[in-house]
């Protein structure tokens, strides 16, 4: 943990997962706790959640990676690419109506895809090119984007708030996911 | 193969996001379990989630926070009580939910609500509707997601078969079909007012919530 935040790389990432299903290393997920933890909170702040039920949200995060971390599978994501979909379903779980007979997370929509395309390195590329692209997004789609993931995100709610005719809310982010294409396509 | 009805990139980037109400989530859900191709779309706006989260500043997290979730390891993980059965042909997607009877607000035509709409979410519903019979002709204020389930229908904008997912947009107005000789079954995800045109669906408007 003394390693400086920013030169944790996604294979890094990926390798301390790999050590804590592995070996169930309480070193390694000390220093995934580190890296995500406070992010998953800044995630949770966004999107409105109270500070008490951020850090909740983020504690059980990263209970469920240190639970589930033998389900990661670095040919099919990335470190921070599975704990985001683990964040996420957290708290769509967390604002249910009705408490739920399952979890969002174990009905997910997850059946195998046949061999992995990937190797754990190409993963962690490809969330470094997207990483470099999202970078060089015109400044409108990057904010599209940022609020669908981070904000209020539902779509006719960004168009109210921006004052811009949801149509053009669509396009505008079709328009950001086409130019992120090339970046995201699983082989480069 | 080209011809299938797919959610539109806008809806998938939503679901991947979480944004996306819980009726519609599990309309689109219904749909990914049979379809590789969105399930990829859905896996990439979910790489550039992650990749966002891990751009995302640092909050400050409280004293011990670390040593609490340490602690915590080794705790038994909670089971959850199991779902209830699911009714043959329903997917799996509908699996957390209790599924009711069927009621009949028209002749051949069949109703489930599984999430009755509020002000703020929309309603989840099963519908039943024998073939040749026209769904009443109706506008929404919100979008419609639905998928089919079996059967098919037919509306201006083609032939939905099992499967295939229909999106309409706030301001659309359609008059669905059942197509073929079987009943068409689908799950239909509805935000907002559902409008219909004629007096005698309006009488129906009732049963499916505000």
């Amino acid at each position: 943990m003394s390693v400086p935040d920013d030169a944790i790389t996604p294979e890094h990432l990926a390798a301390l997962l790999a050590a804590v299903a592995n070996l169930r290393s309480r070193q390694a997920f000390a220093a995934l706790f580190a890296h995500f933890a406070p992010r998953v909170k800044t995630y949770m702040l966004r999107l409105g959640a109270p500070s008490a039920q951020a850090e909740d949200l983020a504690q059980e995060t990263m209970l469920t990676v240190w639970r589930k971390a033998e389900r990661f599978d670095p040919a099919m994501a990335g470190a921070a690419t599975w704990v985001f979909t683990i964040a996420r379903n957290l708290r769509i779980d967390a604002l249910r109506r009705e408490r739920p007979v399952a979890s969002v997370d174990e009905l997910a929509d997850t059946p195998a895809d046949g061999p992995g395309a990937e190797t754990m390195l190409e993963t962690a590329q490809a969330e470094r090119s997207l990483r470099a692209a999202l970078a060089g997004l015109p400044d409108e789609q990057a904010m599209l984007l940022r609020l669908s993931f981070f904000e209020d995100h539902a779509h006719g709610d960004i168009s109210r708030k921006l004052g811009m005719p949801l149509g053009t809310v669509k396009s505008k982010l079709r328009r950001a996911l086409t130019r992120l294409r090339a970046a995201l396509e699983d082989r480069p | 193969m080209s011809d299938h009805h797919h959610p539109s990139e806008e809806t998938l980037l939503a679901h991947a996001s979480g944004g996306l109400d819980e009726a519609h989530r599990v309309v689109i859900a219904t749909h990914l379990a049979g379809c590789p191709a969105c399930r990829q779309s859905v896996r990439r706006a979910e790489r550039l989630g992650g990749t966002m989260l891990a751009a995302l500043p640092a909050a400050e997290m409280s004293k011990g926070a670390l040593e609490a979730a340490l602690a915590r390891l080794d705790e038994p993980v909670p089971a959850l009580p199991p779902p209830p059965p699911l009714p043959a042909g329903l997917p799996a997607s509908l699996a957390a939910y209790r599924i009711g009877r069927w009621r009949r607000p028209a002749p051949g035509l069949g109703l489930i609500t599984i999430l009755p709409p509020t002000a703020q979410r929309a309603g989840l519903h099963l519908l039943r509707v024998a073939p040749g019979m026209a769904m009443p002709a109706h506008g929404h204020s919100g979008l419609e997601l639905t998928a089919v389930l079996s059967g098919a229908f037919a509306d201006d904008d083609g032939i939905f078969h099992a499967g295939d997912v229909s999106e309409c947009t706030e301001d659309a107005h359609h008059t669905p079909i059942a197509h073929g000789a079987e009943p068409c079954i689908c799950l239909t995800a509805v935000a907002g007012r559902l409008r219909f045109d004629h007096w005698l669906a309006r009488l129906v408007q009732p049963l499916f919530g505000i």
